[in-house]
């Protein structure tokens, strides 16, 4: 067989074979003549973790004008989340921690960082906010998101003013290499929130009662614990100084006809005051009861009835003086109490 | 005598049960300034919180000049019982709703008056008591309204002066051709 023959013989016999090879062995081959060349291409890409994107801020908790103190489950304003993902060069899983301080108004008191909860499912559970990182959720997709819910309980009796706090999220990753492992976002004065005053009042319902007397009594006590004395308590949610007022209405018989006017009703006050060493006030001073409170006045019905502050028991003690001919039978009325605001009505 | 009294006394405890209501209102306030000749409608929000034991059934009713302008979603609620007086855990809440509706013409300048929450006075002694809680509206009417026209009207309002500037313009024209 010439040399000619030869090669065409082969040529034919591998076109013959040919049909058995696939695309692969092609570039299998390819390779190995790269190979064999000695121009590898060998490229590595690191994990990389690109910056955090956090969209919805600040956690604004004030609703509306501001909030009261005393009640839990504020939610965040506007949106009730963070949402928080990573810039496009994230190319790795990754894991978020988070957490925050302590919220200050301008007067320097405090709403604890532990008031602020949060979760990732807008459910009720929710974890407290702390001031050292708290780890929310592992192995995040490159390219998910996350939607942090926020909480707020503002504590019974919190001053009012606008409170500012921070917050800080943490992202990192096993995965990315060590120059771009960890990301941090600083919102700094993000929490923040409005408390508006708030006052309260507690009174027992006992009524006053001054039990069975004759006709033409002077200056009957009232029955024990029902009027002496009778305790008002300015509530504990209370959050500025308050004055403390009480009228009432004459007295009806039966039918409904007035029969005993409010001014045969004395009360005169004892008041214990927890945030003062002097353990009683009196002003010796008795009070005819009236149909309404004073149109002005530079404090409450007493002069240690003005400016109390919260969680101050304030006591009364109740006379009636039945000097009218003619009475029998039973009659009853109402008295009220009310708190204003330390120097409202003026 | 000292017998009808033994009686007396145990009828009042047994019918009267010491139990406290706790109500707490927020804000104290609201200051309110709306334009002249502009009609307006604001809403607010009043918080008001029980924190003792038992629920307590809260009225409400409007005093004062403010009260022509005031309308409240209810005048009656029952608030649930919260944690006790001297507890730290948050109280149970309700938020009135309150719409201040100021007509276009109002003769004054300065409304006032307030909101008031009342408990139902307790019954079985002579004075029955109750508590009271207040919020003040201050209501100004402020400075007049600008006119303010919808941007349609500026608009067909440019165009005319164009076409009176421009007939204008042509009648001279026509006049100096002549």
């Amino acid at each position: 067989m010439s040399r000619e023959n030869s090669i065409l013989f082969f040529i034919i016999f591998l076109a013959s074979f040919s049909i058995f090879f696939k695309l692969t062995d092609f570039v299998l081959v390819g390779a190995q003549l790269e190979n064999i060349r000695g121009t590898t291409a060998n490229v590595t890409i690191k994990g990389v973790l690109d910056n955090i994107v956090v969209e919805e801020y600040p956690v604004n908790f004030s609703f509306l004008n501001g909030n009261a103190p005393g009640f839990g489950n504020y939610t965040k304003q506007n949106l009730p989340y963070l949402n928080i993902s990573l810039g496009p060069l994230t190319n790795v899983r990754w894991n978020i921690s988070i957490n925050g301080t302590n919220m200050v108004n301008e007067n320097g008191n405090i709403i604890t960082v532990e008031n602020i909860f949060f979760n990732t499912t807008n459910h009720p559970d929710a974890l407290s906010l702390s001031n050292i990182h708290q780890e929310l959720e592992y192995e995040i997709e490159p390219h998910d998101f996350r939607l942090i819910y926020f909480y707020l309980t503002i504590p019974v009796g919190a001053a009012n003013g606008t409170y500012y706090g921070d917050i800080w999220v943490y992202v990192w990753s096993n995965e990315a290499s060590e120059d771009s492992n960890n990301k941090t976002w600083s919102g700094l004065s993000n929490t923040t929130v409005t408390v508006k005053i708030a006052i309260g009042i507690d009174w027992s319902l006992k009524p006053i009662d001054f039990g069975i007397l004759n006709p033409g009594v002077i200056g009957a006590k009232a029955l024990d614990n029902y009027g002496w004395p009778t305790n008002i308590t300015v509530d504990r949610n209370t959050n500025v100084p308050v004055d403390l007022y009480i009228n009432g209405t004459d007295l009806v018989d039966e039918s409904g006809v007035p029969s005993i006017g409010s001014k045969n009703i004395t009360y005169y006050n004892y008041t214990h005051n927890q945030y003062d060493l002097i353990p009683l006030l009196s002003d010796s001073v008795t009070h005819t009861l009236n149909n309404t409170r004073p149109a002005s006045s530079t404090h409450g019905d007493f002069e240690n009835w003005g400016a109390i502050p919260n969680s101050t028991d304030v006591f009364s003690y109740w006379n009636i003086s039945l000097a009218i001919p003619g009475l029998k039978g039973s009659y009853y009325g109402n008295v009220t109490a009310r708190i204003f605001v330390a120097g409202e009505i003026e | 005598m000292k017998f009808k009294i033994l009686i007396y006394l145990f009828l009042l405890c047994f019918f009267i049960l010491p139990t406290v209501r706790a109500l707490t209102v927020s804000p104290d306030h609201f200051d309110i300034t709306v334009e002249k000749g502009k009609e307006t409608e604001i809403t607010e929000y009043i918080q008001i919180m029980n924190s003792a034991t038992n629920p307590v059934n809260v009225y409400i009713t409007v005093s004062g000049s403010i009260s022509e302008f005031i309308s409240l979603e209810r005048d009656e609620f029952n608030l649930p019982a919260g944690p006790g007086p001297h507890s730290d855990l948050p109280r149970t809440a309700e938020f009135v709703k309150l719409t201040i509706s100021v007509p276009r013409e109002v003769p004054e300048s300065k409304y006032s008056g307030e909101v008031v929450f009342s408990d139902k006075p307790t019954t079985g002694g002579v004075l029955g008591t109750s508590v009271q809680l207040g919020v003040r509206i201050n209501l100004n009417i402020g400075t007049m309204a600008k006119a303010e026209f919808p941007i349609y009207v500026t608009i067909m309002i440019i165009v005319l002066i164009i076409l009176i500037i421009l007939s204008i313009v042509k009648e001279r024209m026509r006049r100096f051709n002549e």
